[in-house]
């Protein structure tokens, strides 16, 4: 079990990056799957008091707006997925805002584009883990020879080649 | 592990699988019973109530959230790690709180392959199975899931898991020249 959670701690571990569309650190991380469920009850949860505000149904409100729902949930998603700079792995991570209501008042289009990172970073550790050490190894060898690098990368697409790169550069990092 | 150590833990086999991303642990998967199994289901139903509270979520929402604590609580009562030391142990609930969801993922597309595979369905064809294993994998694994069929008689493989990053590889770029 110590290798296992050695594996989801390596997981989680946030990536540096920055805000879009500013030179902000922060860090991005993947969030468990118990936290997804905590996003999507904690965005029914602000829809349902916001109706009840306006003394209408949550199921009416929805209706007469029905992406608010999933807009919420993203707001819940970056909320804990963007996370204050660490310095010191040991410490527990930081929310990048203080509340969420900070992040209700950003931008469309930077939620978006942070919603793009988070999932970029999901892309990356997926891709990390269908590559282990001795495919790495394997990778990097049959890169060296020219025709066999075009062979393998040609197939793949700009999404897929920029998380395995990213992948690669991690372990080899790491 | 002995026959009697699977006796112990209320099964009758358990079928041994590497740790997705982690391929020197094996993970062993024990297939619940019918009972356990709605068992199962009926407490991750009070716990998607309770869990929502007195907020008003739709039906669709709240089978949704029924259907993924469904899933964790499954595994809790299924998955064994073995450390080496001989005792397998079943994973704990507090370590499976913090798996991401591609792991929870992966780890059930394990569980629903042993549950098909103890209900005999082992001639199922190798492109379905590996088709529900893709639904949440990453893009090389998701190519290597919907190629399943052709990456097994191309390579001879007993499956297309068993086949190398790299071997994928190679397959696609032929496939595309092919094409």
């Amino acid at each position: 079990m110590k290798e296992i959670r050695k594996l989801i701690r390596e997981r989680q571990r946030p990536s540096a990056t920055t805000l879009p569309a500013s030179d902000l650190a922060c860090g991005v991380r993947l969030l468990s799957d118990v936290e997804i469920d905590q996003c999507k009850v904690a965005a029914f949860k602000y829809l349902d008091g916001v109706a009840r505000e306006r003394g209408i149904d949550v199921g009416r409100f929805i209706d007469a707006d029905p992406e608010a729902y999933d807009r919420e949930r993203t707001r819940q998603i970056l909320f804990r997925a963007f996370v204050a700079p660490q310095s010191d792995e040991d410490v527990p991570t930081v929310s990048l805002f203080p509340s969420v209501d900070v992040v209700r008042d950003l931008d469309a289009v930077l939620v978006n584009s942070m919603l793009a990172v988070y999932v970029d970073h999901q892309e990356v550790r997926a891709t990390e883990r269908a590559l282990d050490g001795d495919a790495v190894s394997r990778f990097v060898n049959e890169c060296s020879d020219q025709t066999m690098a075009d062979l393998m990368l040609s197939q793949l697409d700009a999404r897929t080649l920029r998380s395995l790169v990213r992948a690669l550069v991690e372990r080899i990092r790491g | 592990m002995s026959s009697l150590d699977a006796r112990m833990l209320g099964c009758s086999a358990i079928a041994w699988h590497p740790f997705p991303g982690l391929p020197e642990v094996q993970v062993g998967i024990r297939v619940l019973s019918e009972p356990e199994r709605v068992a199962a289901l009926e407490e991750a139903r009070g716990r998607a109530r309770a869990f929502v509270g007195s907020t008003t979520v739709s039906d669709a929402s709240l089978e949704n959230l029924t259907q993924r604590e469904f899933r964790r609580l499954v595994l809790s009562r299924s998955v064994l790690v073995d450390d080496g030391d001989g005792h397998p142990q079943p994973i704990q609930a507090q370590d499976l709180r913090v798996f991401d969801a591609e792991t929870v993922d992966r780890l059930f597309g394990l569980y629903a392959r042993s549950s098909r595979e103890a209900d005999g369905a082992d001639e199922t064809p190798e492109s379905l199975l590996a088709a529900l294993d893709a639904l949440a994998a990453s893009p090389l694994e998701r190519f290597r899931a919907e190629h399943a069929a052709g990456l097994v008689a191309y390579y001879g493989a007993q499956s297309a898991r068993a086949l190398t990053t790299w071997q994928v590889l190679v397959y696609a770029r032929l496939i595309r020249g092919e094409a």
